[in-house]
């Protein structure tokens, strides 16, 4: 039987590098065209290829996401663009429409196509459905609980896939048009402006019954289903999703990398709590909103829903990352990334490994020493004194009990 | 070309008879969403015999989610609507598309997944499933909608609130707990409004979870005559009875022309100014990202 895929996203190539090597099995992006999550910084072919050719050489697949909904005049060159990410290499497509889907079968056969959670399928008739319409695999809805996953999982023909963390819509995904209706964003689209976070007031008849100190809000907490992988390994799922193409490096690589120690621990039979206690702190660094489970356990109650929060808060944890390193000198070129103060206490990482250390004096690139770092993206010489590679982090330790991400 | 309403009461198929419904929605209990009223399948069997004897059609509202542990209830519906042969079930769920074909019914299947089917090749593709129909997006230009009927036919919804958000949350529940009040999830007439917005949109919550409609009335009237080889429904979730009922009529009118349909549409923002009657997505492009906003 084969392990268990990661699916990390990545909103650019840089973020699709580290979803790889920090231990994603496939990444999952969205073109130029056809696809949701129009702030994304979405991926022109010639990046798709470059994005396929990295994943293949470290053994991980490429899938992109053709998931729009299209309307009549939004079809035009799906056929061509289909064709070319068959020809670029790209494993899978996600898509929502019957149409998509069937051209993929027809012009470009070598694709999988794996039927989007915009679809909201919650039963295995609904499978059987897709497996004869050619499909290869299908993303349940986030509204199945873990007992249905595991029905589900029993009966179907096809590989599921199930998301495991990140942002969760309200609505029964695809099926919602607050954004069309309050911004004239289309969702479905790539339009989303997340009207269902946004402060409510309740009426009953023409009488206020909100609290005004506390609007009505249809925000969720992120799902984050850390303690559900060994469930899902055994329930034989395909492939643990992970929401996100708008997120930062930092988020990718710090949540890519917990569930690959997680997912790889499992296999071998070594989870124990303190183990688990690790992950669930190392998930706790990423810029999530407050988490909760989602509806593993069943329908999600008062606590898991958010009031008077929109969007994620910004950690500013992540201090740098590290461009090169002379292994002689032990010399280290990092880009900052937020503000920080020199001689503090920092963690480094890469896919493998963490380390602590006091923070060494910085200087930039005419050799003047740094007082305090505060311009993002300036480039920095530190002395770093054990090895580290291209494409590990620095990152502040922060005291959580006085942690505030909002 | 047919006129599809909901069933409030079937005391009144008189009335709905006679204001030119040619097909009454009934909503069964757990399968059904957005009901105007769920009737237990006792008084839908008695609800079939008395609509068919008046030789109107009947459909089954069956546009819930399927979870795994309702696939039974769906089986057994679909049996009972067969047997009752039942003129056409209504559904989103694909799944349901699937055990209705091991039954040999899928062609008297509606697929309505209320956001879904906006252009014509996926009509096509899932009419050629051998399904009667399907239910046209309403978040399209009304040039779409006339490119898409062209093509293929199809249900166009021409008048009710839009269905907006269907969360399987209990989303009214969660927040009275939160803020320590008493539950009043149960209540009618529950609206939400946005803390800059005026618009009163209805929200409800039931077995089936939170439901957000439009606090506008989508209403194509001056639109209908241009609209050929489709079929016009009617949604009565957030409209009373007497309102649907003046609404076919008025539909019916403009169909046989004998009312103007531009005529009527100014009619009805004129005299039913808390249904705030409007067009909805028809004149406009909701193509916008925020890139270019």
């Amino acid at each position: 039987m084969s392990r268990i895929e990661l699916l990390s996203p990545a909103g650019d190539l840089e973020r699709l590098k580290i979803a790889v090597l920090y231990g994603a099995d496939a990444v999952y992006i969205g073109g130029k065209k056809f696809s949701l999550r129009s702030r994304a910084s979405n991926f022109d072919l010639d990046t798709i290829q470059k994005g396929v050719e990295f994943a293949n050489k470290h053994g991980a697949h490429v899938h992109v996401t053709v998931n729009m909904i299209p309307h009549e005049d939004d079809l035009e060159d799906l056929e061509d663009y289909l064709m070319e990410l068959e020809k670029r290499g790209v494993h899978a497509i996600i898509c929502a429409s019957l149409s998509v889907l069937k051209a993929a079968k027809r012009v470009a056969p070598r694709l999988e196509v794996h039927v989007s959670t915009q679809h909201s399928t919650t039963n295995s008739k609904a499978v059987e459905f897709w497996k004869s319409q050619g499909a290869d695999r299908v993303v349940l809805a986030r509204e199945c609980d873990l007992n249905e996953i595991k029905m589900i999982s029993k009966k179907t023909p096809l590989p599921l896939e199930v998301f495991i963390h990140g942002g969760m819509c309200i609505s029964y995904s695809g099926r919602c048009t607050l954004s069309n209706h309050m911004t004239n964003r289309d969702a479905n689209r790539g339009g989303c402006a997340q009207s269902c976070r946004w402060k409510y007031r309740m009426l009953k008849e023409d009488q206020f019954i909100h609290d005004p100190d506390c609007l009505f809000s249809m925000s969720s907490k992120d799902m984050m289903a850390a303690c559900y992988i060994q469930d899902l390994i055994d329930a034989n799922v395909c492939s643990l999703k992970i929401e996100g193409r708008m997120k930062s490096l930092y988020y990718v690589a710090t949540v890519i990398r917990a569930y690959r120690m997680l997912i790889d621990r499992c296999y071998e039979g070594r989870v124990d709590e303190a183990f688990m206690s690790m992950i669930l702190d190392e998930l706790s660094r990423s810029e999530n909103r407050p988490t909760s489970i989602g509806f593993y356990e069943g329908l999600p109650k008062a606590n898991d829903q958010l009031y008077g929060v929109n969007g994620a808060g910004v950690t500013q944890e992540y201090i740098a990352s590290v461009l090169e390193y002379d292994e002689q000198s032990q010399i280290a070129l990092i880009q900052v990334k937020n503000h920080f103060e020199m001689k503090i206490e920092v963690e480094v990482f890469g896919p493998k490994y963490t380390k602590k250390m006091v923070l060494n004096d910085c200087f930039d690139m005419d050799g003047n020493q740094i007082e305090v770092a505060n311009k993002p993206m300036q480039l920095l010489r530190t002395k770093i004194p054990f090895k580290v590679e291209k494409y590990d982090m620095i990152r502040k330790i922060v005291d959580k009990t006085n942690r505030n991400v909002y | 070309m047919k006129i599809i309403a909901d069933c409030y009461d079937i005391q009144h198929l008189d009335d709905y008879l006679n204001c030119g419904i040619d097909r009454l929605i009934l909503s069964p209990p757990t399968t059904s969403i957005r009901p105007v009223r769920v009737f237990d399948m006792s008084e839908i069997k008695n609800m079939i015999l008395s609509i068919h004897e008046k030789q109107l059609e009947v459909g089954f509202n069956m546009l819930n989610f399927m979870m795994e542990e309702t696939i039974g209830e769906f089986q057994d519906q679909l049996l009972f609507a067969k047997k009752m042969q039942v003129d056409a079930i209504y559904f989103s769920d694909m799944g349901v598309y699937q055990l209705a074909k091991e039954i040999q019914m899928e062609n008297k299947l509606i697929y309505q997944p209320s956001t879904l089917i906006t252009n014509s090749n996926d009509a096509s593709h899932y009419l050629s499933l051998g399904l009667k129909n399907v239910v046209l997006s309403r978040e399209i230009t009304f040039d779409d909608l006339k490119r898409i009927t062209q093509k293929c036919g199809g249900e166009v919804v021409v008048f009710g609130r839009n269905p907006m958000m269907h969360s399987r949350r209990r989303l009214l529940s969660s927040y009275f707990e939160f803020i320590h009040q008493k539950d009043q999830s149960d209540e009618e007439n529950l609206y939400l409004m946005e803390e800059n917005r005026d618009e009163k949109m209805p929200v409800f919550q039931d077995e089936t979870g939170t439901h957000v409609l439009s606090g506008s009335t989508f209403c194509l009237f001056k639109e209908v005559d241009q609209l050929k080889n489709c079929d016009f429904k009617i949604e009565g979730k957030g409209i009373d009875e007497e309102m649907m009922i003046q609404a076919s009529y008025d539909l019916h009118q403009i169909l046989d022309h004998t009312i103007n349909g531009i005529e009527m549409f100014e009619q009805y923002q004129r005299k039913y100014p808390k249904y705030n009657i409007n067009d909805g997505f028809m004149y406009k492009k909701t193509s916008l990202v925020k890139e270019v906003l």
